[in-house]
């Protein structure tokens, strides 16, 4: 499976790479900086939330261009959620490739593979901890997970008059593994399809409208080698708790998930004025455990999450400022099944009950102002505030946990042609402030194994800091159109006076 | 026009985000169901009278305890939400005997009460406790130990029998039986004789004429599996040489240390469960092995089901009278456990080594009695309630390491 994905994505990068050397006529026209810098703009990422609708696409650039790049990422925590480890490391490459036929139609798509390790996982052996938590496989004993993970997308969006149509498939398969006690092994599989059509409204607005469908599955298997036995397994149920029936060493346990999103927006063609996008996505995963002769369906999690933002633009092809709110409130809630094995029958499900709920609400509002000049400095401004809450219940037993957190950051970013070369560099800053921090998981016993790792998590979660981050891009043009690259990028991270963390990107790359 | 639908594509939406987004979930759910326990006096106190009570129940998905002690009219009310209980009992009942006004103490058992819907009513059959006042199961040690190869040692296990009396004892004829049935693997066995005896698949017995081994008040006897000192093989583990007996099957790949007297094979042969499956008891016969070996048969059946068909089997085991039985001890882990396999009148609860099948952790531990009280000539009372859940140190440290 995953040497026929290797197959395939070397195939796809050659496949993008052939499709646009074809199309040399039409791009080099643009000088390959330029193109660059479009890309890499902030005011780009600043409205590329509004276009990411397949039948959008064709308006998110305005011109052509492939990047294949390699890298290597680092990074370690003080404080850490344990479920996801306090840090890691990475190399991998990537290649993203976006073709526009102006009036016509536009073709894009990507493929990435990474190799690498993440550090110090407790509590928790399964995959993909933001999709499946709280409901995965668990041991106190942990350790680092390595892992390979492969992703692939592609679309086409094409213009019939005032009508664009488009299509997005995105895949991705992970596969993570550990080569000593506990021995998870974890295959992955996550299946996106998106669909979008976009009318014109006049000479300068799209609406559009995109519906999503979504396959996940995850296989989440562990085997111990030790002659001696094996430590406890827990299958876990949120705020530390865990069925007891089912823990020990029941190893083998299957995610199935699929859900649908739909999203509607208003943007402009260019790139000026009114933006706005509306989504609803719609995911649940059911968990299983294989045991002898028997599938146990231990649990259904299902998530609802609405997110809307709303932006404003004003200004020129020199300079653009303007401001951006978004809101977004994602509801997780988990149903739970009850055995009972003291009939002669196995273990039989009895009751289900729905215990576990999570709910993630975030506001923020953003600003730009951004400067762009054809050949002398450019320079960006871009400031933010928001404010994030996160509310978690556990019914029976009663635990709970809330916390909620200002945050705001400031980021200066200049770009400017120094011969042939474009140098892009940016500094910013941010802080985070806890307004709200409750907990309660008062029938646990304070010396228990599960009650640290729940008092460690909180303090995670409700801690302030302040971070710093620093970017830099260097791109040069080489012969035919193509260009070399290379970027790297520093975040320190302040938690208080004893955590901190460090995170470090270099990549290089070509493009044309 | 462009305003005209930007207002009537975003007001509305926008007021569905923000309303979702505030909503709080009240959904949130756990089913209550009312249960009805009817508590029914032990059939041979006459005029009994519940006293003192104390009903526990545990509902085995997420371990949690409730406990009630509001009996009125032999009736117990409680709302618990829905799953799968192990209700137990201690209490204290009031009976008359020949015009006179007694108390006894009393237990219950009942493992898997399903509480679905909204209502439930169960009656709970209440025996009476008689704590132990002879030989008692003090230790067992079957875990073994673990080599600094990180490989399982085996023959290092042991029993230990004490006298919990205020008398001198004798072990002589005194009976080690190992269960038939594993408290991980409930099967409908048919007959059924658990409410009258013990079925049992291994049985070993102290020799003797009566009174050539006696034991005084607050002491104990060790029955090893292998009589030699394990510590010049793995230094981590215990010397036996100066048990009172050990364990030795003739034909087989077994250490016979002649300095330790031999225990007679009753029945096929005693092999310790070193992961704690199987429950142990201590019995004497009345009238011999013979006569256990030519009455106490018990050929059972049972239905083994796999991948979905079923096969009828057949066994053929021994069983010993609860009449007979001094003492049971039964053990289990918590991630596999099914029912006790005594009686609950002999034993209402169950100790262990390691909370999983094959738990790594189990190694060089033992279950040990706790010590009840010492009298002021120093004697050590051990506790004997009958419940090994709370009569023994689960996980102890082996008392002859």
């Amino acid at each position: 499976m995953l040497k026929q994905l290797k197959v395939f994505i070397v195939i796809m990068i050659a496949g993008i790479g052939f499709s646009h050397a074809s199309d040399t006529t039409m791009v080099d026209s643009l000088a390959l900086l330029k193109r660059v810098r479009e890309y890499h703009a902030p005011v780009t990422q600043f409205t590329d939330g509004f276009y990411s609708n397949p039948a959008l696409k064709y308006y998110a650039r305005n011109s052509s261009l492939t990047e294949l790049n390699a890298g290597y990422n680092a990074n370690k925590q003080g404080r850490y959620e344990l479920q996801q480890g306090n840090g890691g490391q990475r190399f991998g490459f990537n290649t993203e490739a976006f073709l526009k036929h102006k009036g016509k139609d536009a073709l894009w798509g990507s493929a990435a593979y990474s190799n690498g390790k993440r550090k110090n996982v407790r509590w928790n052996e399964s995959s993909d901890y933001a999709i499946v938590a709280p409901y995965v496989m668990a041991d106190t004993v942990g350790g680092d997970l390595a892992y390979e993970e492969y992703s692939f997308s592609g679309g086409y969006g094409i213009l019939f008059g005032k009508t664009t149509l488009g299509i997005t498939g995105k895949y991705r398969a992970l596969l993570e593994y550990r080569d000593i006690d506990p021995r998870p092994k974890n295959i992955v599989s996550d299946l996106e399809i998106e669909i979008g059509a976009s009318r014109a409204l006049n000479q300068k607005y799209q609406l559009a409208m995109g519906l999503s469908a979504r396959k996940y599955s995850q296989e989440n298997i562990m085997k111990f080698y030790s002659p001696l036995g094996t430590p406890m397994v827990y299958h876990m149920t949120g705020l530390g708790t865990d069925n007891k029936l089912i823990a020990g060493n029941k190893l083998e346990n299957y995610y199935t998930g699929s859900g649908y999103s739909f999203q509607l927006q208003l943007a402009p063609k260019d790139k000026i004025g009114l933006f706005s996008t509306l989504e609803y996505r719609d995911f649940s995963v059911e968990k299983t455990t294989q045991i002898v002769l028997q599938v146990l369906p231990m649990s259904e999690l299902k998530s609802k999450l609405w997110k809307g933002e709303l932006a404003y633009l004003l200004g020129d092809q020199e300079r653009q400022y303007g401001v951006k709110l978004a809101a977004g409130n994602e509801q997780r809630s988990g149903t739970e099944a009850k055995f009972d094995n003291r009939g002669q029958d196995n273990i039989v499900q009895i009751a289900s009950s729905k215990n576990y709920l999570n709910e993630q609400s975030e506001f923020r509002l953003t600003g730009i102002y951004n400067v762009q000049k054809e050949k002398a400095v450019s320079w960006q401004l871009l400031a933010d505030i928001g404010y994030t809450a996160d509310r978690t219940e556990y019914v029976d037993p009663a635990r709970s946990m809330d916390f909620a957190a200002i945050s705001g950051g400031l980021n200066v970013g200049l770009s400017s042609l120094m011969g042939k070369s474009l140098v892009q560099a940016s500094v910013g800053a941010m802080l985070s402030k806890n307004t709200n921090a409750t907990r309660s998981w008062s029938d646990l016993n304070t010396s228990s194994a599960v009650y640290r790792m729940l008092e460690n998590n909180y303090a995670y979660h409700i801690s302030d800091y302040q971070q710093l981050n620093l970017s830099a891009r260097w791109d040069y043009p080489l012969k035919n159109g193509m260009g070399i690259s290379l970027k790297s990028s520093y975040s320190y991270t302040s938690f208080d006076s004893k955590y901190t963390g460090n995170q470090f990107l270099l990549t290089g790359g070509i493009t044309f | 026009m462009i305003k005209m639908t930007l207002r009537s594509l975003w007001i509305p939406l926008c007021a569905l985000l923000l309303l979702n987004a505030c909503k709080k979930d009240s959904t949130l759910q756990l089913n209550q169901v009312a249960l009805t326990l009817t508590l029914a006096n032990p059939p041979e106190l006459t005029d009994a009278k519940v006293s003192v009570l104390k009903v526990t129940f545990k509902e085995i998905n997420s371990g949690k305890e409730t406990v009630s002690t509001n009996v009125k009219d032999q009736k117990m009310n409680i709302s618990l939400s829905e799953g799968s209980y192990d209700v137990s009992l201690e209490g204290t009942v009031e009976y008359k005997l020949n015009g006179e006004t007694r108390s006894r103490k009393v237990g219950a058992l009942k493992q898997g009460l399903v509480l679905t819907g909204t209502q439930h009513e169960e009656n709970l059959a209440m025996f009476t406790v008689l704590e132990g006042k002879g030989f008692v199961i003090q230790e067992i040690f079957f875990t073994g130990t673990q080599t600094a190869q990180n490989k399982p040692y085996t023959g290092d296990k042991y029993f230990v029998i004490f006298n919990n009396s205020a008398e001198t004892l004798y072990a002589d004829g005194l009976v080690i039986a190992q269960s038939d049935f594993l408290t991980t693997q409930k099967r409908a066995y048919t007959p059924d004789v658990m409410s009258q005896a013990v079925a049992v698949g291994a049985v070993i017995r102290i020799p003797g004429s009566g009174k050539d081994h006696p034991v005084l008040p607050g002491k104990s006897i060790v029955i090893a599996d292998d009589g030699i000192n394990h510590k010049e093989f793995n230094p981590v583990s215990v010397d036996l040489t100066k048990a009172n007996f050990e364990i030795f099957t003739p034909n087989r790949e077994d250490i016979d240390n002649p300095q330790v007297q031999n225990m007679e094979n009753v029945y096929s042969r005693m092999v310790f469960h070193d992961r704690g499956f199987t429950s142990y008891v201590l019995a004497h016969f009345p009238d011999g092995t013979d006569d256990f070996l030519t009455n106490q048969k018990y050929d059972y059946s049972y239905s083994l089901l796999v991948n979905g068909v079923v096969y009828p089997m057949d066994q053929e085991e021994y069983k010993i009278p609860n009449s007979w039985i001094i003492d049971a001890v039964n053990l289990s882990v918590q991630s596999e456990f099914q029912w006790i396999v005594t009686d609950p009148s002999l034993d209402m609860g169950w100790t262990f080594c390691g909370k999983i099948a094959s738990d790594k952790t189990r190694y060089g531990k033992s279950v040990r009695r706790k010590i009840l009280s010492t009298t002021t000539e120093g004697r050590v009372i051990l506790k004997d309630t009958n419940n090994s859940s709370l009569d023994f140190d689960a996980e102890a440290i082996p008392s002859l390491k």
